[in-house]
């Protein structure tokens, strides 16, 4: 294999990974395991000495959930309909850096004024939070562009 | 980027959808197209070039701003 072939190979591959997306049916299936890992986060609340490694999972599965709505695609597919959710994908990055940059602080100086001990703790902020919201606000943007067209 | 779809949708007296659906695309893209929300790509371009039967610079022009 000749070095222009390789280079070629390794472009047809990348463009793959650039198209990634997932047939219209994912996203129903998404909407499913989203609703439902919530609703069941929400059960877990009131169940006591629930093994926190249950939570860790179904946090996951719900980011899952979530993921495949936001990589399958709609019903009515167009060059406008992808640009707007790669558009709603870049607003969400950005959002999120600026989210997790500022938000530890917010809720600090909060914890501060109504006088909260460890303080600290409220400096963390977790890996699901920071997903959670980034894939939150993809669906939104991408909704809220799509409405807006 | 400024565009006379509209007055050339209503030479051919089709609708939006119409439209739509000879070039393979919503109709909210043809309504966004038409009010210069959206800049369609060369593909597209070429595709309504082909409906109307003219070359695209007879209903896409540029503007000052581009």
């Amino acid at each position: 294999m000749t070095l222009k072939n390789i280079a070629e190979c390794e472009r047809k591959r990348f463009k793959k990974l650039q198209n990634l997306t997932l047939p219209n049916a994912f996203k129903k299936t998404g909407i499913v395991i989203t609703f439902t890992t919530f609703a069941i986060l929400i059960a877990l609340r009131f169940i006591d000495n629930e093994p926190e490694i249950l939570r860790d999972i179904v946090k996951k599965i719900m980011i899952a959930g979530m993921l495949l709505i936001t990589i399958s695609q709609d019903v009515e597919v167009d060059e406008l309909t992808e640009k707007l959710r790669l558009q709603a994908f870049q607003m969400a990055f950005v959002v999120v850096v600026i989210y997790a940059l500022v938000q530890p602080y917010i809720t600090y100086l909060i914890a501060t004024l109504i006088g909260k001990e460890n303080k600290a703790d409220f400096l963390q902020l977790g890996d699901f939070q920071l997903l959670f919201f980034m894939l939150l606000i993809q669906i939104w943007f991408y909704w809220l562009l799509k409405k807006m067209r | 980027m400024q565009n006379t779809i509209k007055v050339e949708r209503a030479i051919l007296s089709i609708t939006q959808d119409e439209l739509a659906k000879k070039i393979g695309v919503s109709r909210q893209t043809i309504n966004s197209i038409e009010a210069n929300r959206y800049v369609p790509s060369t593909v597209l371009a070429l595709k309504l070039s082909q409906v109307f039967n003219k070359p695209i610079n007879d209903f896409f022009s540029l503007t000052e701003e581009d």
